[in-house]
């Protein structure tokens, strides 16, 4: 067994890459969480129409907040300490199919995204850029992950 | 490609999650090497050799 595996004990949570037990690192990721969302809050609140600032504040920051956690954690964690992570993920089978996956989503994005410019384009149809960019953003994961699971199912 | 790991793994007594931990992959990458589903990268399979104490040639064989 190597020395990393053989050294430490690994962990659901893991351990800061920067020293320190699962405490550090969970600390660490809701510092970096509280930053992020009370930044998005007062953006929002900022941008908003004005009244009902402390409210747009609130929901924006509690949204905001379980994705910093979250990106905190993957900022902060040492890889090598987490329980049933592999050293090399790179070299593992879940690369490739990431890796299928992204190809995939990359020819369903070309497609989608060309016949819906066109279709916008013939039609003169006029729709909201944000919610078009958003539309975008789901059916990109959507399709993500659809294919990433079919790339995993093809396999096991 | 055809290997002979699951044969050579169980004369270790090894299980799959230790072949993983000692490559550093997953152990999902070591089912779906052990069925020819997935070839191996060439440091992986330098590493597999490496763990059973033979060549590469004597793991895997063109079906």
């Amino acid at each position: 067994m190597n020395d990393t595996t053989a050294s430490a004990p690994r962990t659901r949570l893991g351990r800061s890459r920067w020293g320190g037990g699962a405490a550090a690192l969970v600390l660490g990721a809701l510092l970096i969480a509280l930053v992020l969302a009370g930044s998005m809050g007062a953006l929002y609140a900022w941008l908003g129409e004005s009244g009902g600032g402390r409210l747009r504040f609130a929901v924006m920051a509690a949204v905001t907040l379980p994705i910093g956690l979250a990106l905190g954690w993957a900022l902060l964690v040492d890889r090598s300490s987490v329980r049933g992570a592999a050293e090399r993920p790179e070299e593992s089978v879940e690369s490739a199919w990431y890796q299928q996956a992204a190809e995939g989503t990359m020819r369903d994005m070309l497609i989608t995204l060309g016949l819906g410019a066109a279709a916008f384009s013939i039609t003169g149809l006029q729709v909201d850029s944000g919610m078009l960019l958003a539309g975008a953003v789901t059916l990109m994961m959507l399709s993500f992950l659809a294919r990433y699971q079919l790339a995993k199912r093809a396999d096991a | 490609m055809r290997n002979s790991l699951p044969e050579r793994r169980h004369a270790l007594g090894w299980s799959q999650q230790r072949l993983a931990d000692e490559l550093g992959v997953s152990r999902q990458t070591v089912i779906s090497i052990e069925k020819g589903r997935f070839d191996p990268s060439l440091p992986v399979a330098f590493r597999l050799a490496g763990v059973f104490g033979c060549t590469i040639e004597e793991l895997f064989s063109p079906e």
